[in-house]
């Protein structure tokens, strides 16, 4: 049940597709994190489909693990590597809190819970660096 | 005061870039204007200034000025405001910025469509008039007689120029509305509350939100929509799980 | 056709629409942007008015009830306080009693410690307190119940439309021109009858056809702060002055208002030193109200009826005339037929002051149609955005 279906009116709000959402002058930080989360999301997708091609690669016989490894190796690739790890922790730990937050828990702290999940995704992310530069 | 012609302050010179936009025009133009005003003028004695005295053709929304109407609610300098608490001081030193709302249809200038989000809000049931207990400066004493009071929501539809996903979604019930139902739900005075929270457990209702709580930002009401959103999806969810957990599921 | 998007414009277009009439209505911006919109927020008990002018008293406290059945749900109901903090105050109590009585005011006397207990924020100077039905209203949206309803009974409403001119033959007014500020465009529009409404800009539409509407604009200052500091309204107990009423509404005080008089009706300053006595005799008040952050302050002009003759001497303040309103019927004074003013008054008795001019209407129409606005129930204000009807669609 919809009352926009009732109205009949639904179709007056100016349709902007996406550029109704990214909006950046004037947003507060609770913007900054489903902007955040929206880019993260998008780039998350794309990063499926640049795996599943290298999977792909992988299917090309015996010989082709080692075009793979080389590719791991590649210090671009690593660095990549671990733009997606920071992805992904800011993506998630973002995501944790729009769970809470999205049922009505602790929605008072929202602002709080971002910037710590960032500062968390930080520090995480200078570990993962560190590991797979060999440093640590 | 007895005299009959009071000067006007001597205050400064400020610029102002208004979006003009003709009836049903594809693309506004922008329009610059320059007002001498007193050092406490709003933003909205300035556009009517413009408006009385520089240029009739201007067309803008406004009622009571002290932000209770909710009709004078622009952008400014990309920021969602009510015009006429916004004081010109607050604004910078450099030219303003100003045009309509977002998400609604601009009929001129800088009027939009407000019928949209009175569409949205009727469902909603909410009275005009609440119960209010406590008196400013009043923390920590025992709770007063309680009196009765509006409503805060001023109807004023910045909360739904704010919304991403009002920007981007038309069905989207829109701040608004949900704020407006957790309202009834809360203090249902006559009205149905099961019935509005089966309105907004939808996919366009409580659950299209994305949590910028940019709505929580600007209203210059105190209403927090995004908290009311959110708490109409902790009701919900408390009731489904509560249908869970009971012998049996039951749908109503 | 009614020129005027204001209080007197919306009671009477919904008089009219009731009884049976075509109305059109036109105002130049959006609804009750005029004056009407600025007000106080103070549903009249008439108690300010008791001892001054019984007329007005009598009018407000009728029209206090009437609106609260017609309007349910409209207005914060707390009613409000006479408050006495001084002896020359105490010496006014009397006097403001009688006169209440005289009027029809309901009204009851609270000793200083009670007062406190109703009213915490009260100045603990506070030597009696009198109870009246005041109530704070929404000022706009109690007016836009109107038009709403209006609207339902076929009224054709046109915001953004403004009157350039009244057409004008023979000494007959058949008409108007009108300016769509939306579309740009410019139009004819014929009526049986106009009805000047425009409030404070009355003489400009009574000059159009060449007729005096002897008013005198009378601007006041109004501050909005931050806080709730009563729950009902505070009055002073004193004969009429400045900033000697705080009306709360939502989270906001308002305090107001001063007086004095202008020649041009759009936007009246608001002198700063005004402020600063709301601020002052504000606090006398409820003494937190000093330090209130300001919300707002913006002037509001009285459309007031009658003219200060000469012989008055000093500047008027404006005070001096009563707020009562009356009804022009330009045939009578100045041989123009086809045209109506309605001008004077104060939001509280909009419902009234529409009576008389409907009434004035259907007379000049041969309209034999009885007032039922007393009795009518008015539409919620959304209805006013969500409802259509037959009306001028100018897409």
């Amino acid at each position: 049940m919809s009352a926009i279906s009732r109205t009949g009116r639904s179709a007056r709000r100016p349709l902007r597709g996406a550029a109704g959402w990214a909006r950046v002058r004037g947003r507060h930080l609770g913007s900054a994190a489903f902007l955040t989360n929206r880019v993260t999301g998008l780039l998350l997708i794309g990063y499926l489909y640049l795996h599943l091609g290298v999977l792909i690669m992988l299917t090309e016989g015996a010989g082709s693990w080692g075009h793979v490894l080389a590719l791991f190796k590649n210090h671009w690739f690593l660095g990549l590597e671990s733009l997606l790890i920071l992805f992904i922790l800011v993506h998630g730990l973002n995501g944790l809190r729009l769970a809470l937050v999205g049922t009505g828990v602790g929605v008072r702290h929202q602002r709080a819970w971002f910037t710590a999940a960032i500062w968390v995704s930080a520090a995480l992310y200078v570990v993962v660096v560190l590991a797979m530069f060999g440093v640590i | 005061m007895t005299e009959t012609e009071i000067p006007r302050g001597a205050g400064q010179v400020r610029r102002f870039r208004i979006s003009r936009q003709g009836h049903g025009a594809a693309r506004p133009r922008v329009e610059e204007f320059e007002v001498a005003v007193g050092p406490d003028a709003s933003l909205l004695e300035a556009l009517r200034e413009i408006r009385s005295h520089q240029d009739r053709s201007l067309t803008l929304r406004y009622s009571c000025c002290h932000g209770s109407c909710g009709t004078c609610g622009m952008r400014v300098n990309g920021h969602e405001v009510l015009a006429c608490v916004t004081p010109l001081a607050s604004l910078g030193a450099g030219p303003v910025v100003v045009g309509p709302l977002a998400n609604a249809r601009v009929e001129h200038d800088l009027v939009v469509d407000m019928r949209d989000l009175y569409d949205h809000l009727e469902p909603a049931q909410r009275p005009l008039v609440r119960q209010d207990e406590r008196l400013a400066g009043q923390e920590g004493n025992p709770p007063g007689p309680a009196f009765a009071r509006y409503e805060d929501c001023i109807e004023c539809g910045l909360c739904v120029s704010a919304c991403p996903i009002a920007g981007s979604d038309p069905l989207y019930l829109g701040p608004a509305a949900l704020a407006a139902a957790w309202r009834t739900v809360q203090e249902p005075r006559g009205a149905d509350p099961s019935s509005v929270l089966a309105w907004v457990d939808d996919e366009q209702g409580c659950w299209r939100c994305h949590a910028s709580f940019e709505c929580t930002e600007v209203c210059p009401s105190g209403v927090d929509p995004a908290g009311a959103t959110m708490a109409l999806r902790r009701e919900l969810t408390r009731r489904k799980l509560g249908q869970i957990t009971r012998r049996g599921r039951h749908r109503p | 056709m009614v020129i005027g998007g204001g209080a007197t414009g919306a009671g009477v277009a919904h008089d009219l629409a009731l009884r049976g009439l075509r109305v059109t209505l036109l105002e130049r911006g959006e609804l009750t942007s005029g004056t009407t919109g600025r007000h106080h927020g103070l549903l009249h008990s008439g108690g300010r008015y008791a001892v001054g002018d019984q007329e007005s008293a009598i009018e407000c406290i009728k029209e206090n009830q009437i609106l609260r059945r017609i309007a349910p749900g409209s207005f914060e109901e707390n009613g409000g306080l006479f408050v006495a903090l001084t002896d020359e105050d105490m010496d006014y109590l009397n006097p403001f009693l009688d006169a209440c009585e005289a009027c029809g005011i309901p009204a009851t006397v609270h000793q200083a410690e009670a007062a406190r207990r109703m009213e915490p924020g009260l100045n603990p100077a506070v030597k009696v307190a009198v109870e009246v039905p005041d109530a704070t209203v929404d000022p706009m949206r109690l007016v836009l119940r109107f038009f709403a309803t209006a609207r339902r009974n076929g009224a054709d409403l046109r915001t953004f439309t403004e009157v350039t001119g009244l057409a004008c033959a023979a000494r007959t007014v058949s008409g108007v021109l009108a300016r769509d500020l939306v579309t740009e465009r410019e139009y004819e529009l014929a009526a049986d009858l106009v009805v000047n409404a425009a409030g404070p800009w009355s003489g400009q539409i009574g000059q159009m056809a060449g007729v005096t509407v002897p008013m005198q604009l009378s601007p006041g200052v109004l501050l909005a702060v931050r806080g709730r500091f009563c729950g009902r309204v505070l009055n002073r107990l004193h004969r009429s002055a400045d900033g000697d009423i705080i009306v709360p509404q939502r989270g906001l005080s308002v305090v107001g208002t001063t007086s004095w008089v202008v020649d041009d009706p759009d936007v009246p300053p608001v002198p700063a030193d005004h402020v600063a006595k709301m601020y002052a005799e504000g606090s006398k008040l409820v003494p937190a109200l000093a330090a209130a952050e300001r919300r707002s302050a913006w002037s509001a002009v009285r459309p007031l009826v009658g003219a200060v003759t000469p012989s008055r001497g000093a500047a008027s303040t404006g005070r001096e005339l009563s707020r009562t309103f009356q009804c022009f019927d330009h045939k009578q004074a100045e041989g123009v037929e086809g045209l109506v003013t309605i001008t004077g008054g104060k939001a509280t008795t909009l419902r009234a002051m529409a009576e008389t001019g409907a009434d004035v209407v259907c007379a000049k129409l041969g309209i034999d149609a009885a007032c039922r606005t007393a009795q009518t129930v008015l539409a919620p204000h959304g209805a006013y955005y969500t409802e259509r009807g037959e009306r001028y669609d100018r897409d």
